[in-house]
């Protein structure tokens, strides 16, 4: 059993353990308003419901306990993004030959075609207090303004603009009427970009654009071939051009020297023959005599008294078996020729 | 003793003080307003944060409002334009409470303000829609598209009844997409094909006529380079001739007559061949020695 003097200490002691404890309570409640603003933040306080002018930036931050404070924390240099994946997320089947409304969602083009797409904002905290107290679901108001923006601007641009060279024009557009709004709105955002992801043609059609595409290649094609016909047509043309002139050139130099050796060789030949111009008629007769004789069949008339038959002498420097033809026998048609075996033949023997 | 007396009595003392401020004072936050009722009836419409005392329940109670900016977006419904076209044009709808007693007596809750600004915002939309071709919606020329005027319009038709009847005022409508039922996809679809097979048969016939005009121009350059080429080469051999045939006169002029047997001889030389027969009288020089041949003059 303990005694009552006992029992007494404890009661004490262990009161004064609870007065220390409500003590600690007490002043953990009163720092509880103290906190830490992060690097990328900035801290607002709302003191009794009303918010502070102050905008304090990161480190300790002094402010009174819970009924009374209240920190609010904004993201006030980060850089925060929006994806705007809507138009290209398609919850239906990909091969249905339709697009639901609703289901599948995508805008127009200003030449009432179909587009697919995705695209990313950035922006930046302008104004924390507008931040965070001008909207209750602050994101969705952004992603509504955005998709307004980027309808309006897609309903005005053709379908190949928006999917080739507009889509920097498109960005560009959607960026500062959205700013217009948010900042008409007084939404305290500062859009530092806007990108788009991807922009295609619904997958129901996409074999069709790519068709365009290949087409356009083919056609380069079709002209780069034409570009390399002429790029050997038109030197080979030049080379022959070339090859016709220079061959003519030498012609030219030939007949022109040829017709200078014959000139120079008659002017020769007509000093001798002014010298001796019988002579050398004789001469020449003689050697062309000599050289064409061999070459023919030559027959030669002896003329007789009118009593003989006339003898035939065939100098022939055909074959053998030629001799005999009749051609030989008939080449003196004016005179008869009883006597065929007194024909003669000399067979050619040299060709000098 | 006394000491911890005193103190007792200031821990009382707060207690008191702020068992008091619980149940007489309150907040209005930022962003929020604030309506007090006395026994349900609304008398007091406090507008700005901060904290504000009121007589205990039962006999006050304060209702509080979210006046930040709201969104929604009305329900989807299909739309003719002016030229009978189906269309469909989800709409968003900006919108905060700006009279909250106002807002308390007509609608009460969100819930309630939305379905009535869905009623009111979407038949306005439809009705306006209905004054617009569809090219004044799509259009590639950028002057002719009025959506941004749509939207202007469709604010100013719902704004004042929005604000006078319901506290609410609505700060911008927007055309979240532009859309076609259904069934008309199809349609866009076919017509899309069509176009691109359009484009990608122009591509092509353009590609080849390039391709034929360069082709041509070639050809035609070949034919040019090579038929100038073969005129300079036949003035060049004519010349040439003409050349020749000066010295060759230069050169006969000095004896024509030899000129001419010397030609003689040459024609015959050039001239006789194998297939020639010559058929000579043996009274010509030289067969006449065939016939007469040299004499020795008798030994004496």
């Amino acid at each position: 059993m303990f005694s009552a003097n006992a029992v007494l200490a404890a009661l004490r002691s262990s009161i004064r353990v609870l007065q220390w404890g409500m003590l600690a309570i007490v002043v953990a409640y009163l720092c509880s308003g103290i906190t830490i603003v992060k690097p990328n933040e900035v801290g607002l306080i709302v003191r009794l419901g009303q918010a502070l002018p102050t905008v304090h930036q990161a480190g300790l931050l002094f402010a009174l306990p819970l009924p009374f404070d209240k920190v609010i924390s904004v993201p006030g240099k980060s850089v925060q993004e929006i994806n705007l994946d809507d138009w290209s997320a398609s919850q239906g089947d990909m091969d249905m030959p339709t697009l639901h409304p609703i289901r599948d969602p995508y805008t127009l083009t200003g030449d009432a075609n179909i587009i697919r797409a995705r695209f990313v904002a950035r922006f930046q905290v302008s104004d924390p207090f507008a931040y965070a107290f001008a909207a209750k679901d602050r994101e969705s108001v952004y992603r509504q303004i955005l998709y307004n923006s980027l309808t309006l601007a897609l309903a005005q641009m053709s379908v190949d603009n928006a999917l080739t060279t507009g889509k920097d024009l498109l960005a560009e557009q959607t960026r500062n009427m959205a700013q217009a709004k948010l900042d008409a709105l007084g939404l305290g955002i500062h859009l530092i970009a806007f990108e788009v992801r991807n922009i295609n043609p619904p997958s129901q059609i996409l074999q069709a654009f790519q068709d365009v595409v290949s087409a356009r290649v083919e056609a380069l094609t079709f002209v780069e071939h034409a570009n390399a016909y002429r790029a050997s047509t038109i030197p080979d043309a030049k080379g022959r051009a070339y090859q016709i002139e220079q061959e003519a050139k030498a012609y030219a130099d030939n007949i022109k020297a040829e017709a200078e050796g014959k000139a120079d060789s008659f002017k020769a030949l007509v000093t001798q023959y002014t010298l001796h111009p019988a002579l050398l008629k004789v001469r020449l007769y003689a050697d062309m005599l000599q050289e064409i004789l061999p070459k023919i069949r030559i027959s030669t008339v002896m003329p007789m008294p009118t009593t003989q038959a006339p003898i035939r002498l065939l100098l022939s420097p055909a074959k053998a078996d030629s001799i005999e033809s009749p051609s030989n026998v008939e080449s003196s048609p004016t005179q008869p020729s009883p006597l065929d075996n007194d024909e003669l033949s000399l067979p050619q023997n040299s060709d000098q | 003793m006394n000491k911890s007396y005193l103190l007792r009595l200031t821990i009382g003392f707060f207690v008191l003080i702020v068992f008091f401020l619980a149940l007489t004072g309150f907040q209005v936050p930022q962003g929020e307003s604030a309506v007090v009722t006395n026994f349900g009836k609304p008398i007091r419409v406090i507008n700005q944060p901060g904290f504000f005392f009121k007589w205990p329940w039962p006999f006050e109670s304060v209702s509080l409002f979210d006046t930040r900016l709201n969104v929604f977006e009305i329900r989807i419904s299909e739309a003719l334009t002016r030229d009978k076209r189906n269309i469909i044009v989800p709409i968003f709808v900006l919108w905060k409470i700006v009279d909250p007693l106002k807002f308390l007596e007509a609608l009460g809750s969100m819930e309630n303000a939305v379905n009535k600004l869905d009623t009111l915002v979407g038949s306005a939309k439809n009705t306006l829609l209905g004054s617009y071709e569809f090219s004044q919606l799509v259009s590639i020329d950028p002057a002719e598209v009025r959506l941004d005027e749509l939207e202007k319009k469709i604010l100013s038709a719902t704004a004042s009844q929005a604000a006078v009847s319901f506290g609410i005022q609505i700060e911008q409508i927007g055309i979240k997409r532009l859309t076609l039922p259904e069934v008309n996809t199809r349609y866009v679809f076919q017509r899309m094909t069509a176009e691109r097979a359009q484009f990608a048969a122009r591509y092509r016939a353009e590609g080849r006529q390039k391709a034929a005009q360069i082709t041509a121009r070639t050809n035609t350059e070949k034919t040019l380079i090579l038929s100038r080429a073969n005129k300079d080469a036949e003035e060049m051999r004519g010349k040439a001739e003409a050349e020749a045939a000066r010295i060759y006169a230069e050169a006969h002029n000095q004896s024509p007559d030899f000129y001419k047997f010397l030609r003689g001889i040459e024609v015959l030389k050039k001239s006789m061949n194998a297939n020639t027969t010559l058929v000579i009288d043996t009274n010509s020089s030289p067969f006449d020695l065939l016939k007469r041949p040299p004499v020795l003059p008798p030994k004496t």
